[in-house]
């Protein structure tokens, strides 16, 4: 009975997960907070929108290496309208994306919010920021590729081997 | 009726079109600081509250502004799962009771680049919009008309005729001084059919289909072109007295997203051109389409924004239609703020307006051209908000020529940015 129960639960922890994700509030400071949060720590912040294809194509990969890399740190921000939660949270789910760091733009001024991101950025998407340990950040506009994400974890990876 | 007081006799325009060379321009630019600042503490039209749900101009999304041939200012908009057309008699300052184009509720895309539009001509009024199907980047092009000056809109016609459901979406619609409808889409049909035979495919199409008969009818799908861009709005201008002229992002050989331009003619578009050489190789999507504007001399006045290698924020340039290159390349705003431009020539002055950033707030800026774009005034704030906002819109009557803006929290606003004096009561 109990492997049973046990097996129901492993079976269904996605459900669970998806029926309890919650988005967060992007605003101005939450940019500085992460960054906070994740002192001592690289983190890849991803950008993307619902009426974004390219940033579906992107998801497929960032899916594959998330699920390869469980313990790596991503960040995903939507920028759709705070009424679009459920779709957001829905495509989070769909992709295996739900155990990232979700956040969904807050009803604030979307030119303010892109500013306290970047202010170099045009706001096409995706838009992606590799953080590394000494918060040194690289930007790229356009879907990510399989191969960059595994040359960002090779960087990852060195880089805590030689801090072990 | 618009004239304000004490600036009529600076800002005539037949007095603007003497100003023609640069040391002229630069006393008009003063000048229009100078009308510019007026604007600003110029008081706004009340906007009413939209925490009731009320269904308005004010609270609805996408407003699309057009003025028919009495001044008339009519007003498309969706709310609720909605299409409303409402007019106002008093530039804006009262709108009729707002009249629901579609009757069954539907899903609308309202992201700014795609937005309901309307367009006025014999006095019917005809309203196309794009339903978000289910399904991820699907749609369906819709259009209704009224006959009977907006009381009522005819029943909902589908444009897309392939029956898939699959993406048709990002709609512009223009009418020529003939009275031909083009409603021109952006097409998933040549991406799907590739899809099913297993085969990569760039992008999507672009395809339309006309009306001769005042929207009773609609001809079959035409293409345009494949591989375009997914996600941006598609310009588009009436050309001569029948034909259409389109301009679109485009995924060139090498996935370069530049533009790409055609005419349109009843039975056939010509071959596509290539408007702009920005070189923006990306794999990103811009959200962020072009404008035209048919100018009398044979040429198109283009705006558009580019990240590419050569060109990065917004552009000006004129298309020739008989040279087919764009020519007199102008950087508008290089700043990545910049978004969203829209050009229109109107009494022999070239308008460019388009959205930035600045200490915290969304601002319009403006500036014009009174040689055919060849020189540019600077550029000058002419409205701002602290909240969100959507795309600006250059409209004009026969006199003045406006700009159409709703920001969350004033509504939607009508400013002028050129008061003709002389043809004003």
């Amino acid at each position: 009975m109990m492997r049973k129960l046990l097996l129901c639960c492993v079976l269904f922890s996605s459900v669970c997960i998806a029926d309890s994700l919650t988005l967060q509030r992007w605003d101005t400071t939450s940019f500085s907070h992460l960054k906070q949060k994740y002192r001592q720590h690289a983190f890849l912040l991803v950008i993307w929108s619902l009426d974004c294809p390219a940033c579906f194509k992107e998801f497929t990969a960032l899916s594959r290496w998330k699920e390869q890399y469980p313990d790596s740190n991503l960040v995903l921000v939507s920028t759709d309208a705070s009424e679009m939660q459920d779709d957001v949270i829905g495509v989070l789910n769909e992709y295996g994306l739900n155990n990232a760091d979700v956040w969904i733009f807050s009803n604030e001024n979307k030119a303010t919010l892109r500013n306290s991101i970047d202010t170099n950025w045009f706001g096409e998407l995706p838009r992606s920021y590799f953080i590394n340990i000494q918060q040194k950040t690289f930007s790229h506009s356009g879907a990510l590729t399989s191969n960059q994400l595994s040359q960002w974890q090779r960087i990852i990876s060195t880089v805590k081997t030689l801090s072990q | 009726m618009c004239t304000i007081p004490g600036l009529h006799e600076h800002f005539s325009w037949k007095e603007k079109l003497y100003l023609n060379n640069t040391k002229q321009i630069s006393r008009f630019t003063l000048e229009a600081a100078m009308l510019s600042l007026v604007f600003l503490f110029t008081p706004i039209i009340s906007y009413a509250s939209c925490k009731n749900d009320s269904i308005s101009v004010h609270c609805g999304k996408t407003p699309t502004s057009v003025f028919d041939e009495k001044g008339t200012l009519w007003i498309a908009f969706a709310q609720q799962g909605h299409v409303y057309v409402s007019h106002s008699d008093d530039l804006g300052k009262h709108y009729t009771t707002p009249i629901k184009v579609n009757p069954n509720p539907q899903k609308i895309y309202t992201n700014g680049e795609n937005r309901p539009k309307i367009q006025i001509a014999n006095h019917h009024v005809f309203v196309s919009w794009t339903e978000k199907t289910p399904g991820r980047f699907t749609g369906d092009i819709h259009f209704s008309r009224s006959i009977n000056g907006g009381i009522s809109f005819e029943p909902v016609k589908t444009i897309n005729d392939d029956g898939l459901p699959i993406g048709h979406r990002f709609d512009a619609m223009t009418v020529t001084p003939s009275g031909t409808i083009y409603i021109a889409w952006l097409d998933k049909r040549d991406s799907h059919a590739a899809k099913q035979r297993n085969q990569e495919y760039a992008g999507i199409s672009i395809y339309y289909a006309i009306s001769t008969d005042q929207g009773k009818t609609f001809s079959n799908n035409i293409k345009i072109a494949e591989h375009t861009c997914e996600c941006c709005r598609i310009a588009i201008t009436s050309t001569g007295v029948d034909n259409a002229t389109v301009m679109w992002r485009h995924i060139f050989t090498g996935g370069y997203r530049d533009h790409a331009i055609a005419t349109l003619n009843q039975e056939k578009p010509t071959a596509l051109h290539r408007a702009t050489v920005d070189q923006w190789k990306t794999d990103a999507c811009p959200h962020h389409g072009p404008s035209i504007d048919m100018t009398p001399h044979n040429s198109i006045h283009l705006a558009w924004f580019s990240n590419g290698d050569l060109h990065k924020g917004i552009y000006y340039g004129n298309y020739s239609t008989s040279l087919k290159s764009t020519n007199n390349i102008i950087s508008i705003d290089h700043s990545p703020h910049a978004s969203h431009s829209q050009v229109v020539e109107f009494h022999n002055i070239v308008w460019f307006v388009w959205k930035s950033f600045e200490k915290g707030q969304s601002v319009l800026k403006v500036r014009y051209s009174l040689d055919k774009g060849v020189h540019w005034s600077n550029a000058d704030i002419i409205a701002s908000t602290q909240a969100n906002s959507d795309h600006p819109l250059l409209i004009h009557d026969h006199n003045n020529i406006y700009i159409s803006w709703q920001t969350t929290n004033e509504g939607l606003r009508l400013i002028p940015l050129y008061v003709d004096s002389e043809n004003t009561n």
